[in-house]
């Protein structure tokens, strides 16, 4: 096992940060849920694509939903978390203001968004069906993905799945939407399913006081 | 090479500290954070943060504020400008001497 304290990034304040706060960001399980609820969004539009007859409204509303609704809505879970655990979560994970983002950061974001935009309309519109092993390369991709973002043991055991869960379907004789409908609503489920059980393991743990939230030294008081 | 590692005796000590390094680096990274979120993100003991937020307040190097949100009693720590400066320095140094 290497040791971390020959490794530069072990003493660098900005990755200590980084753990620390990722660490934080993942301890109630608010972020899987979130992801879990915006894969079974991205799951039913895929399916009602695959079902829906084209040149009906339905299919239309769909289509637009999948291109446009969807990478917006990349943007809005974020915040969406934030504003749930000032509501709710405060009293046990204590409060936290993080900085805005910089300029340059913020343009990167829009620029990543905007491809993104342009990359779905594409495939769902201009490119012809992919082949099977299509499916399965985004598994695993996505597994690896998922398991390199979280970090945890539980976000591993998230992306083996999902990455199995690929390379299966990749065999199932069903149209590509289909399996990509399937996939979708996998990665849903798992990440609802791991979210959820966090959530409720947070709250089963015995809660600070409220006194402990007090400091044993004078203060300004804020007005 | 040998001088940057010559001024790793030009460190703080005070933020060298593992626990208050933990503290200031995440303070570094937000806004402003309250006692208890510091609490369980660094997983220090109470009374243990307690001692090291005094320590960090009495050097100047973190701003701490009591008032509350709501019914909630808040005790917010943000890192002053003198503490970014000095962990911005320890970045540094760190870094040269690596």
């Amino acid at each position: 096992m290497p040791d971390a304290s020959n490794h530069p990034d072990a003493v660098d304040p900005n990755v200590i940060a980084s753990r620390l706060l990722q660490r934080a960001h993942n301890r109630d399980g608010s972020p899987e849920i979130v992801i879990g609820l915006f894969f079974l969004m991205a799951s039913g539009l895929v399916y009602a694509t695959a079902v829906l007859p084209k040149g009906t409204l339905g299919f239309g509303i769909a289509v637009l939903s999948f291109s446009f609704g969807l990478p917006v809505l990349i943007f809005t879970l974020g915040p969406l978390i934030q504003w749930v655990r000032r509501r709710c979560l405060i009293p046990r994970e204590g409060y936290v203001q993080y900085r805005p983002l910089d300029k340059k950061r913020r343009v990167s974001l829009i620029i990543l968004g905007l491809t993104t935009l342009v990359l779905m309309t594409l495939i769902v519109l201009v490119l012809p069906p992919p082949g099977s092993w299509y499916v399965a390369l985004y598994g695993i991709l996505a597994g690896i993905f998922f398991a390199l973002c979280g970090r945890l043991p539980r976000f591993i055991f998230a992306g083996v799945l999902t990455a199995l869960a690929g390379v299966l379907l990749a065999y199932v004789d069903i149209s590509m939407d289909l399996r990509f409908a399937a996939l979708f609503g996998f990665q849903g489920v798992v990440a609802l399913i791991s979210g959820g059980v966090t959530l409720v393991r947070f709250f089963n743990q015995p809660p600070i006081g409220a006194e402990s939230n007090e400091c044993q030294y004078p203060a300004t008081q804020r007005s | 090479m040998s001088a940057s590692i010559q001024r790793l005796s030009e460190v703080d000590r005070l933020i060298h500290e593992p626990a208050r390094l933990m503290v200031v680096a995440l303070l570094s990274k937000v806004k402003e954070a309250d006692f208890r979120y510091l609490y369980q993100t660094t997983g220090l003991s109470k009374g243990n943060l307690s001692v090291h937020l005094s320590k960090l307040e009495e050097a100047g190097y973190i701003a701490i504020e009591k008032t509350f949100r709501g019914k909630y009693p808040l005790t917010i720590c943000r890192l002053t400008e003198q503490g970014r400066g000095v962990l911005d320095n320890y970045r540094k140094i760190m870094r040269g001497a690596l």
